[in-house]
């Protein structure tokens, strides 16, 4: 039959109004879509339909779909009813149900889930101003702990699923997107990467691509990752094309955020005081000894000029950020093929001056149906951006520097008689280096690029009915540049020093090459049984080099290149590969909607483990009973769902270094000039899998059609054999990785057990619901997580760390969390010199061999420091008179009580607004910005808290003595930690949504406009700048987690951002 | 599938591939000396800074020797370096003994060789361990995997010590007496390093008739002699002189570097070693030898280049472990305490050294001279020869211990001090234990089987 063109115009039944953007579309006798089109701004369309016994459907949002018969007509004219509100909630629930759950390999429903998983749409997300993906998610799912790292443009963010598992293994989850695993973490994560500018892989991932996000918790949903997946997996689904309309949109967003809130500081006058008197109390009293000098106002001193001045360090490094983002999407397609293309350009300026960071995104997402037994899809993403950083080589970072510079120093030169001069200005050594923070953000070029491709094309084959056969093969390319340039005005050196004008270049490369075979079967095995089987197996080849090149002495600040340079040049490069092979099997068994099954098997060889321990399998088991289908319960009327799950399973991680088992002899030592080779590492051949074990227990519940959702879950999380880097003695020879000293050598092994073990809670309640379309609606939503945390078993039962941090040495301990804190008892401050003595359990005083005078407070050690008027009172908890080891105590513990986000949405007629709160409570933190701002004891500036300390003696008071290099009042004690429980009002947003009549004025298909105002309070009792603590561990150490080190902390921001439709 | 999971290294060559040829076992071995160059620094501070020829300048942060103030997290109990030491030479004599059966270019000799300087490192680190922490684990074992016990507690002196004799033993057998280079005569191991150690090790172990015995090898030796006195400060400026023995080599042109300048720029002479100096009009070792007064009497020995006021312009002198005159004095303390012409030739000894400088030789030290004087006049005589070459301290404990005169070390460490430390300073080495460092906290927390020293517990 030869095609048929029809016209016609769709009105609205009740007001008589064209309607734009009808979908019409050509069905067959099977409902099967054979073609499409949209109604014009007039309500006019037009459609070449194939056969006139096929009918037509005209289907639009808030209205009835109407299907009409073509028969021998040419022109077919449609009036659409208005949706009442009841078929409106039954469109809403009926969407609920057949909600599909990604687990990456295939889709699950949500009704027939076993697993734990908790799912996040990304329109919940929108109006939500994050700056990257990760961020976003931040107290939206129970269980899931997400700390932003700080509230600089692009940080990373820190997730636990379900708690620390790990040691050394690492805690952060797998993502996924779109079905295929990426490269989520920074190339360098070691102390001395995070120095320079890097690229956080997740941060190029433009947030307005994402359909939505599924958090896989526990081991069965998790089990077909196996060997990735013990940290959890966080599934991203990108948007695809929908059939039959195209949609373009242009979203437009600008934000402020204002400068990050500093910490009042002594002024310089105030400084001068405070350091004469720390000098003085250590026994300096020389008024010409160069350290007294500078604070004793002599002007006669050389110097004397630059010690007059009051800087506010802290006000000239800060500014108001601004950032502007900008994302194109063009979507739509036919019955053969849909696309979904978006482009997205970020540019952002960070809170401190010379920060910010600039994105590009590409994403085009096809689907192709060759034929009803061939489907192709590809995604292919390419992002490119540069982030510039202050390179701050292990001083602190430029918010801790910003505040500890001493504020008598000038910002920029003077002469003698106190006139400014223009170049910065630079008197090395006061603070060790890098004494003008200033000069240092200005003048030091810090910078990367990053470029980032993600093709991925899949192939689906049905070979029988219920037979299909799928093939993905993927891609994961970064590479990144660094460039860092350290000129004469930022470190204050002189040509002739080795570090003048020094150039660092580097090139990271990372690619990942994935093949996934899949063979998956799913019919109905018996008219009440359903099967759903799945056979794969995947290869994975990771590659990664690196190229690192440094000289110093370029002839000019203006000449930032390698061969430009003078001397000291030094490179290197390195190449590895990892290789994962896994195959696994699963069945799901579902009978009559009333009891589910699943077994999952999955198993892995690594290239990272050797000999026995190269393979290991990963078994998951699961089952779930909906008792709202047995036929007792099905007669209540309010009762939608009630489903009981239970499952169990073992998950993996071997999150180490390539290599690592295999031991390794290196180049690098020479003597007289010959090159030396030695070993670099023992051979750990008993090395072998972390493995997790959960269990897990859950409910969902559902009632009055959905008004009401609970999802409750159980679970206990059990790591066995953890990966651990085992500092090793150094009279055992083994050496510390490349440097091939053996000061902090370690060796990977697996010992101890961690659980974690808790409850989640999930509430969504529909509070108002819309009769229909413009009425007043209320959702909101509320989840809350519980993980108790317990290092449950370890060799030795304790394991005491050298890393320390604010004097808190550092121990992991059997019966303790990670992230125990043991130190001295802090009591308050002696008044005066006789107060210091010692006493015994009653509280007499302690005297002397003589019998005459008391016996002395030490510190450490019998011969060791005596306290005095104005130190710090410790506990001495066995009475000996001296405050040590012994003394110490468990004093804190960082792991949360409870955590969670409670979000509210209103809607009336074309408004929106909603807010989200965010939480946690009962943590503890070390304010290590208080610790480095109120000891007293070196050349830093201190916080205006100090203006309270003991100076003379009787004086009662809270705060201890200024002591000029003395460990005396700094020991890791109660004094620096704190609660930091916090609630945070995260985002308040208003919406509004324009009119039609007035957007098809303006040739549009719809307007919307929104405003956000994001970190507005939070509500806590922590005293330093911000409560939001990073909670990945300091350097290596599992123990020292929750420490404020002084990161950027997040301010207020305000966005305004537009959508518009074409 | 098994072919696409084993993957190996690039940048390091893996346990299975090394240790095949020739060249592998001089790489190792360099590796070992690569290892000993960090240790100029523990060497230097266990053997000079405690004692009473030097003071820190006051703003420096290694005051804690000065005051005999030890917690057990100071930097001066980090034992990671000798260790270091130890840990490659294990590897080293483990695995080199069967290169010769795998490259037929590599005698039995020549592995012998290697194995015998591995031998002498791992004795020489051992020796300052036991002299500085007394009890110390003795690790004999390569850490080549993860099946060698790492926890290893702390062994006897007496154990760590015939340790030291037995692997001296072997070595002096094994070793080369010279090297085709003449610098590595003076910076490898050679039979003159291992006979000078081995009477150090004797000496302190009061077993005089075997020290004097090896060092007679050394004065025997015809590869050292004495430099003459206008070239005695060429013996640190110019390194390896004649009269060297083994020194560990640095040469700031190959990037190999210490930290000896920089670390005697911040101490100062003490007036007891100045006294010695004035009061003997020592023009060869004194001013602008030893010290330079510029201000204040700063060392000089790693400092200059020459005796005006050249500078050396980086990092880089030698660091001597053993040169003749250190040899003979030693050799005179051993005969010191034998028979009467044992005594004559001691005394013969000390004034060999006296008058190579053009000091007035003491005619009173022969067979008559109670042993003590002899004791007394050789350890001052070292203080002007060996001052800040990392001796002192080990001279005052060897000498308090072996004597038993604890005040023979506890008077001269007071003395060094100022009038009001000198109180407190007596207290905190009076008791002898104390002489001995405590064990570092961090090495502690790591070995659960490690017990701290007595004096610190």
């Amino acid at each position: 039959q030869t095609p048929v063109t029809i016209k016609g115009r769709v009105t609205d039944k009740v007001k008589g109004q064209a309607i734009d953007g009808v979908t019409v579309v050509e069905v067959n006798e099977k409902d099967r879509q054979i073609n499409g089109a949209n109604t014009d701004a007039n309500g006019n369309y037009t459609i070449r339909v194939s056969n006139t016994a096929n009918r037509l459907r005209f289907s639009f949002i808030g209205f009835e779909s109407k299907t009409e018969a073509i028969g021998e007509r040419s022109a077919i004219n449609v009036q659409l009813v208005r949706d009442t509100g009841q078929s409106m909630s039954d469109v809403v629930v009926l969407a609920r149900r057949n909600d599909q759950v990604s687990n990456g390999f295939g889709n699950t429903s949500r009704r027939d889930l076993i697993g734990a998983v908790s799912s996040v749409k990304g329109e919940v997300l929108e109006h939500q101003p994050a700056t990257s993906i990760d961020q976003m998610l931040q107290g939206r799912a129970a269980g899931v702990q997400i700390v932003t790292n700080s509230g600089d443009p692009g940080a990373g963010v820190d997730i636990r699923i379900r708690g620390a598992g790990s040691i050394s293994g690492g805690n952060e989850p797998l993502y996924i997107i779109d079905g295929v695993p990426i490269i989520s973490t920074p190339f360098d994560n070691s102390a001395n990467g995070q120095n320079s500018a890097r690229i956080n892989p997740i941060a190029d991932i433009n947030p307005s691509d994402i359909e939505r996000f599924d958090i896989l918790k526990d081991a069965n949903a998790a089990a077909i990752y196996g060997a990735r997946a013990a940290n959890g997996v966080i599934i991203i689904t990108t948007k695809r094309g929908k059939k039959g309309r195209t949609d373009i949109t242009l979203n437009s967003q600008f934000s402020m955020q204002e400068a990050p809130p500093s910490i009042p500081v002594l002024s310089g006058s105030e400084y001068k005081v405070m350091r004469l008197e720390a000098l003085q109390n250590a026994g300096n009293i020389n008024p010409s000894s160069p350290e007294l000098q500078p604070l004793v106002d002599d002007p006669s001193y050389s110097a004397y000029q630059y010690y007059q001045n009051n800087t506010d360090w802290m006000k000239a490094l800060k500014q108001t950020g601004f950032a502007q983002v900008h994302n194109l999407s063009v979507s739509g397609g036919g019955e053969a093929m849909r696309y979904n293309f978006s482009t997205s350009y970020t540019d952002r300026k960070g809170s401190f001056i010379n920060t910010g960071n600039k994105r590009f995104t590409t994403r085009f997402n096809l689907d192709y149906k060759v034929s009803d037994k061939l489907r192709f899809s590809a995604n292919i993403s390419f992002a490119r951006s540069k982030v510039n950083n202050h390179a701050n080589y292990g001083q602190g970072t430029v918010y801790f520097l910003g505040h500890v510079r001493s504020s008598a120093l000038p910002i920029y030169d003077i002469d003698v008689n106190g006139d400014p001069l223009p170049n910065y200005f630079s008197l090395p050594g006061v603070h060790g280096g890098m004494d003008n923070p200033v000069a240092f953000a200005n003048t030091v070029g810090n910078d990367a690029y990053s470029t980032n491709l993600k093709p991925n094309i899949r192939a689906e084959l049905d070979i029988i009915k219920g037979l299909k056969y799928i093939s993905n093969a993927s891609l994961d390319y970064i590479g990144e540049n660094g460039n860092t340039y350290f000129p004469p005005e930022a470190t204050g050196l002189i040509w002739n020093d080795r570090s003048f004008n020094r150039v660092d270049t580097r090139d990271y490369e990372r690619m990942q090459m994935i093949l996934d075979n899949l063979l998956t079967y799913s019919r109905n095995l018996t008219p009440n049984l359903k099967g759903n089987f799945v056979l794969g197996n995947t290869f994975n080849t990771f590659n990664s080099s690196q190229l690192i090149a440094s000289a110093y002495a370029s002839a000019s600040g203006n000449l930032r290149t390698l061969g430009t340079t003078g001397g000291n040049r030094q490179l290197s490069s390195s190449r590895t590969t990892e290789t994962i092979v896994s195959v696994f099997a699963k069945a799901d068994l579902i009978y009559n909607d009333r009891y589910g099954f699943n077994f999952t098997v999955r198993r892995d060889g690594s290239s990272k483990f050797g000999g026995d321990h190269k393979y290991a399998n990963f078994p998951s088991i699961g089952g779930y009973w909906r008792a709202s289908s047995e036929p007792f319960l099905a007669k209540l009327p309010f009762l939608t769902d009630l489903k009981f799950r239970a499952s169990w399973g073992q998950l993996g991680n071997s999150g180490i270094p390539n290599y690592a088992y295999i031991s390794q002899f290196v180049a690098g030592g020479n003597y007289m000039g010959n090159n030396g080779v030695s070993q670099r590492n023992p051979a750990l051949n008993s090395l072998r899998w972390e493995t997790s074990e959960s269990t897990n227990l859950g409910m969902d519940l559902d009632l009055f059609k959905s008004r009401i959702v609970v999802t409750l879950d159980l679970y206990e999380k059990l790591t066995k054999d953890l990966l651990f880097n085992l500092p090793v003695p150094s009279s055992s020879g083994v050496v510390g990785g490349w440097n091939l000293s053996n000061t902090n050598a370690s060796i990977l092994t697996n010992l101890g057990n961690i659980s974690n073990r808790g409850v989640e809670l999930d509430v969504m309640v529909n509070a108002i619901r819309a009769r229909k379309a413009g009425d007043f609606e209320w959702t909101m939503s509320f989840n809350v997580g519980r993980n108790i945390n317990k290092v449950t078993s370890l060799p030795g039962g304790t394991l005491r760390l050298t890393e320390n941090y604010a004097n808190f040495g550092s121990q992991v301990k059997e019966g303790d969390a990670l992230g125990t804190y043991y130190g001295l008892v802090f009591k308050g401050v002696y008044a005066t010199d006789g107060d210091a003595v010692v006493r015994d359990a009653k509280g007499n005083t302690v005297y002397e061999l003589d019998g005459l005078n008391p016996r002395k407070m030490r510190l450490l050690s019998e011969t060791g420091d005596t306290l005095k008027g104005g130190d710090a009172i410790y506990e001495d908890f066995n009475n000996d008179g001296i405050i040590n080891d012994q003394d110490r105590v468990l004093i804190g513990n960082a792991n949360p009580d409870f955590f969670g986000g409670f979000s509210n949405e209103f809607r009336y007629k074309n408004f929106g607004f909603k807010f989200f709160i965010q939480f946690q409570y009962g943590n503890d933190v070390i304010n290590g910005m208080r610790y480095y701002l109120e000891r007293m004891m070196t050349p830093d500036n201190q916080a205006i808290t100090t203006m309270k300390r003991w100076r003379k003696q009787g004086d009662v008071t809270g705060m201890p003595r200024a002591l000029n290099n003395d460990q005396r009042n700094s020991q890791g004690s109660t004094r620096w930690i704190e609660d930091g429980s916090y609630a945070r009002l995260k985002f308040v947003t208003l919406n509004y949504t324009f009119p039609k009549t007035w957007v098809q004025k303006i040739k549009l298909k719809g307007v919307d406009a929104f405003f956000t105002a994001n970190d507005l309070f939070a509500l806590t009792s922590y005293t330093g700048a911000d409560p939001e603590i990073s909670i990945s561990s300091f350097g290596n150490n599992p123990a020292l987690i929750g420490v404020d080190r002084g990161l950027t902390p997040r301010s207020r921001g305000f966005t305004l951002g537009i959508n518009a439709r074409f | 599938c098994k072919k696409y999971l084993n993957q190996s290294p690039e940048n390091s060559l893996t346990g299975d591939d090394f240790f095949k040829t020739e060249a592998d076992a001089n790489a190792a071995i360099t590796g070992v000396y690569d290892a000993l160059q960090a240790c100029s620094d523990e060497f230097i501070t266990w053997g000079e800074f405690r004692a009473d020829l030097v003071s820190p300048l006051s703003n420096s942060d290694i005051t804690y020797l000065y005051y005999q103030l030890f917690e057990n997290n100071r930097v001066g109990s980090v034992w990671a370096a000798p260790y270091n030491v130890i840990g490659r030479a294990n590897t080293v004599i483990e695995k080199v003994p069967g290169i010769p059966a795998l490259d037929n270019r590599f005698t039995q000799e020549e592995s012998n060789a290697i194995v015998g300087e591995a031998l002498f490192l791992r004795a020489l680190s051992y020796f300052y361990l036991v002299r500085t922490f007394k009890e110390v684990p003795l690790v004999l074992q390569p850490p080549s995997s993860d099946a060698v016990n790492f926890m290893v507690p702390k062994a006897g002196a007496d154990s760590v010590l015939d340790q030291i004799e037995a692997d001296l033993a072997i070595a002096e057998r094994d070793v080369l007496v010279q090297f085709g280079k003449p610098a590595e005569t003076r910076g490898r191991v050679t039979k003159g390093a291992v006979n000078a150690l081995q009477t150090d090790v004797y000496l302190w172990r009061a077993k005089y008739k075997e020290a004097a015995a090896a060092a007679q090898k050394v004065l025997n030796n015809s590869t050292y002699a004495l430099v003459p006195a206008e070239n005695w400060f060429n013996i640190f400026s110019q390194k390896n002189a004649t009269e060297s023995i083994f020194e560990i080599q640095y040469d700031y042109q190959l990037s190999e570097l210490n930290s000896l300048r920089g670390i005697s720029g911040a101490f100062l002479m003490n007036p007891v070693l100045f006294s010695y100096f004035d009061g003997e009009k020592d023009l060869v070792r004194g001013l602008n030898r030893t010290y330079r007064e510029a201000g204040s009497r700063t060392f000089w020995k790693y400092t200059g280049l020459t005796t005006d006021n050249i500078e050396r312009p980086t990092n880089d002198p030698n660091f001597i472990i053993y040169r003749l005159p250190d040899v003979m004095l030693m050799c005179a303390e051993a005969l010191a305490h034998l028979g009467p012409d044992e005594k004559n030739k001691a005394g013969e000894l000390v004034n060999a050294v006296r008058e190579r400088v053009e000091l007035d030789p003491y005619d009173f030290l022969d067979n008559n001279a109670p042993t003590g004087l002899f004791i007394e006049l050789i350890i001052k005589e070292r203080a002007m020869e060996l001052a800040m070459e990392g001796k002192r301290w080990f001279d005052l404990v060897r000498v308090a211990t072996n004597e038993n005169q604890p005040d023979f070390l506890i008077s001269r460490v007071v003395a060094g001090r100022t009038v009001a430390e000198r109180a407190q300073i007596r207290a905190r080495i009076i008791d002898p234990r104390g002489w001995y460092l405590p064990i570092h906290r961090d090495e502690l927390n790591k070995n659960p089987r490690l017990e701290q020293n007595p004096y610190y517990r």
